[in-house]
């Protein structure tokens, strides 16, 4: 995969608040149709490099391009905007808020389509019921408010929404991480398939290793703000390089797993 | 309790659409309802023309010809409460609506832009707040002559930081809602994430605020009404049928007890109308409390 | 005598539209300085079940059924005795310890409270604190104890709240997500360090926790809920290695091994429902791989099956091997190859 065919590229990224680096020279790529995970600790910086992917965070240094283009700046225009929300999208982690209350789903996906501009008023119902069926959602749910609606329900309308746009990538910020065990493994299953049919690309930000090993490719690990192992998922799971990517290894819940109490110095400082 | 739990109440109360207006709300409801009407229909509903008067029948006393009585120059007393309710309601429903025509936008620009655009709208409303609301309608008038316009313009000025408070630290809170980040990384514009999305999610607490607004609107306007810088005799306004002093001097005090009640109720049950509305339990400190911080 | 015995414990919240049933004949026991994991999705009313024990319940909360502590019907006890049975036989660990912390009072002030209400021995309740405070891996104990909570980060200030829980030296902690909000390094090193105090106290726990494997892990006994209703008990050495009840073996089956991608996931069909949405008769009808018409009509008692309890109609079958339908995986040891 050359650079040029990269639908996001990183480069250097850093992340300043006042006098503290919250991301420090994180550098990637992701190939079209493929899904890096980003995973870290609280404080590791990998919901503020998605945010600075998005564009809701400005980078302090470093670039960012998407489908070729600069990100570091925001917005100029509104076509500029709704060209950048054809390019990426996203979906976040509290399903219980990332839909405006108040507005029925088949208005919520409508208004997508609308902003992207991938569909007519013609064409739109029809695009809509799509979509809903896309993610598993039947055309029943169009009228329902998502307080009607469940947590993994609410998921499966935000990704549609992603997917109006029909964008090349799509940012997941601990998309799964909120969602009941028995429906976050239907909801990685839907974006599996969905990778299979429109190619879209996924960055992936989690804390759960089994999911990235389910759902990714590529493997970004940060700790306080430095990228610490980067590589394909089976290399990295299998055979870490890196200390801290073993403990993470080594302490997440499994099958015939323990708990193991940290060894410490005297005075090392633990979160 | 579990999210799980309350979402599964909130399933049963589905059918219940209004929020809990209590026995006080429907009351209040009703008080409201009923000066609404008598606004509306008050050609139908006054016995005789509030404008004319028999000058044989002054200070007549309440009986059947005339229910409340007449006043010094013979007119109906109740026929001019019940076109009074006009004027008294149509004050403050300018008061309210000019302070959120101009309220609304400015705390949604500040709400959203925030920095330096935010910190001086704060700055400004705060100027407004540091004067009271009656001084400013005083100086107005002085300036501009007595008469509702006038008055009307001033309050909406005085008004403006209240309404605008409120909706600023409400929008702020929207803003900062995952749905509104989405709708950003979507494309869609500043303008229609607050128009579409942010103002319909607090327009019940606009519509409970302008509430409360509205009866305390109808105490400053009729007040200064009472005071002669507002509505100006021989319109029937509550306010102006309140300050007939030469009337209860001379023992005739029918008039202005009833306009002093009409006000009072009709605030008081807006005030509780408009508590119910934000879904809270009216009660006597919170009236007080509200009338002090102004 | 049993720390904790819960008998079809029946639960109603009552809301506008009616009362809503939360909890079905719940009914486990705890032994002195057993662990307990309470497992369940959303709607399973684990959480519900925990403060039933302790009397937390929210006021328009109905309850039927017994629950005892150290041999005391907590439904009889009056306040003052309700308050007793809290700050010296119960310890409380929440997910949030932002919400069950004062931030106006500093860390020592916290832990020693109950002793300086009760004007005990407050050098020596310091001197406690400052024990616990080490072995629950907090660093520099002595220096945090003056400090004030908002200097803390979210996964020291549970330990915090964790020593203050064993402080009292209860007999039973109840703890509920207590590291769900942690990361994973500090929740295995707390939980490490929990079960080490827990043994030497001879504390029980009640362990509510949306992971299976999380349970299995700090758990000598799970208790499995669904929709409001016990679904399996067996020992953490038992169901890891052979669970009986379908939504069991379906929970397993949907956690992503670490090993290996496993292409579909198995997942349970449908939605994890509430005891106020589920149907008559079983309530994972709908969403069993191997339900059968009885399963609709009658709701299947719980039973002993082998040393475990499980509500199914076909748990016989499926302990033998029985079933001719396929069941997701039961049994994930590392060396087993995936999928149906």
């Amino acid at each position: 995969m050359t650079a040029a065919a990269a639908v996001v590229r990183a480069e250097g990224l850093v992340k300043r608040y006042h006098d503290i680096t919250v991301v420090q020279d994180v550098s990637f790529t992701v190939a079209p149709g493929q899904t890096l995970a980003i995973v870290g600790e609280s404080g590791a910086g990998k919901s503020t490099v998605a945010a600075m992917l998005t564009g809701l965070v400005a980078a302090t240094g470093g670039t960012v391009e998407v489908c070729g283009e600069d990100r570091s700046r925001p917005a100029s225009s509104a076509r500029a905007r709704r060209r950048r929300g054809r390019q990426l999208q996203l979906v976040s982690q509290d399903p219980f808020t990332a839909l405006d209350p108040r507005q029925p789903i088949g208005s919520v996906i409508g208004e997508a389509l609308a902003i992207a501009g991938r569909a007519s008023r013609v064409t739109r119902p029809g695009r809509t019921a799509e979509l809903l069926d896309a993610v598993g959602l039947g055309a029943r749910h169009a009228g329902a408010v998502p307080r009607a609606l469940s947590g993994g329900q609410r998921q499966r309308v935000a990704i549609a929404r992603a997917l109006a746009a029909e964008p090349e990538v799509i940012v997941l910020d601990e998309a799964v991480s909120a969602l009941d065990v028995s429906v976050q493994a239907q909801v990685l299953n839907l974006l599996r398939d969905l990778q299979r049919d429109t190619g879209a690309a996924y960055v992936f930000i989690t804390h759960d290793l089994a999911v990235v090993r389910q759902i990714a490719h590529e493997v970004l690990v940060l700790e306080g703000g430095r990228v610490v192992e980067h590589g394909s998922v089976d290399e990295v799971l299998s055979t870490p390089q890196q200390a801290y990517t073993q403990v993470l290894l080594d302490s997440t819940p499994r099958h015939g797993w323990k708990p193991k109490a940290r060894v410490r110095a005297v005075s090392s400082p633990v979160g | 309790m579990t999210a799980a739990v309350e979402v599964a109440i909130r399933r049963r109360r589905r059918a219940v659409r209004l929020p809990a207006l209590g026995a006080s709300g429907w009351v209040a409801l009703t008080a409201v309802a009923l000066v609404v009407l008598a606004a509306l229909f008050a050609p139908l509903l006054a016995p005789h023309d509030p404008d004319t008067g028999n000058l044989l029948a002054a200070y007549a006393r309440p009986g059947a010809a005339h229910w409340l009585g007449t006043d010094a120059t013979g007119r109906d007393i109740a026929s001019r409460l019940i076109y009074g309710a006009r004027t008294s309601l149509l004050g403050p429903a300018a008061i309210v609506a000019l302070s959120l025509l101009i309220g609304v936008p400015l705390a949604l620009v500040s709400a959203w832009r925030g920095g330096w655009v935010a910190f001086v709208i704060t700055r400004m409303l705060d100027v407004l707040f540091a004067i009271p609301g009656l001084l400013i309608a005083i100086l107005a008038t002085a300036v501009f002559g007595a008469g509702l316009r006038a008055a009307v313009l001033a309050l909406a000025v005085a008004y403006l930081p209240y309404t605008a408070r409120i909706i600023v630290s409400a929008a702020e809170r929207e803003r900062r809602q995952e749905y509104v980040r989405a709708l950003t990384v979507q494309g869609a514009s500043a303008l229609s994430i607050s128009t579409r999305h942010v103002l319909r999610n607090i327009a019940p607490l606009i519509a409970s605020q302008s509430t409360v607004a509205f009866a305390y609107a109808l105490i400053d306007l009729a007040s200064l009404s009472f005071l002669g810088l507002a509505v100006q005799p021989p319109e029937a306004d509550w306010g102006v049928l309140a300050s007939d002093r030469d009337a209860v001097l001379q023992g005739h005090s029918t008039q202005v007890v009833a306009a002093s009640v009409l006000v009072i109720v009709t605030v008081l049950s807006l005030f509780v109308l408009g508590a119910r509305l934000a879904g809270e339990r009216p009660t006597v400190r919170g009236f007080l409390r509200r009338r002090g911080a102004r | 005598m049993n720390v904790l015995e819960v008998q079809n414990l029946s639960l109603r919240i009552d809301g506008p539209g009616g009362a809503v049933p939360i909890l079905r004949d719940v009914t486990f026991a705890i032994g002195a300085g057993e662990a307990v994991g309470l497992v369940g999705e959303s709607g399973s009313g684990k959480s519900m079940t925990l403060r039933a024990v302790a009397r937390l319940l929210p006021p328009a909360a109905q309850t039927s059924g017994t629950i005892m502590v150290n041999g005391t019907d907590v439904a009889t006890l009056g306040r003052g005795q309700l308050r007793a049975l809290r700050t010296r036989e119960l310890g409380f660990v929440f997910q949030d310890p932002r919400s069950a912390v004062n931030p106006m009072h500093r860390i020592g002030d916290f832990l020693t409270e109950v002793v300086r209400d009760q004007r005990g021995d407050l050098p020596a309740a310091r001197a406690r604190a400052l024990e616990l405070l080490e072995r629950t891996g907090v660093p520099e104990p002595a220096r945090r104890l003056r400090q004030y909570p908002g200097e803390l980060s979210g996964g020291l200030l549970q330990r915090v709240v964790i020593a203050a829980a064993l402080m009292a030296r209860p007999t039973l902690l109840l703890a509920d997500e207590p590291t769900t909000a942690l990361d994973v390094t500090t929740q295995s090193d707390v939980l490490a360090l929990v079960d080490e105090l827990r043994r030497e106290q001879q504390t029980a726990m009640v362990f509510v926790t949306h992971d299976l494997d999380l349970a299995l892990a700090v758990c000598d006994r799970v208790v499995v809920l669904y929709a409001g209703q016990v679904m399996e008990v067996a020992s953490s050495a038992s169901l890891g290695h052979a669970p009986l009840h379908p939504y069991t073996r379906g929970l397993f089956a949907s956690r992503p091994p670490l090993e290996r991608r496993v292409d579909p996931l198995p997942a349970i069909d449908g939605v994890p429902a509430g005891l106020a949405d589920a149907p008559s008769g079983c309530p994972f009808q709908d969403r069993c791989a191997v339900v059968q018409e009885r399963c609709r009509a009658e709701l299947p008692p719980l039973r002993p099956v082998g040393d475990q309890l499980v509500r199914c109609h076909r748990a016989d079958e499926i302990r033998d091997g029985r079933l001719r339908e396929p069941l997701p995986i039961a049994v994930r040891a590392p060396a087993e190859a995936g999928g149906r």
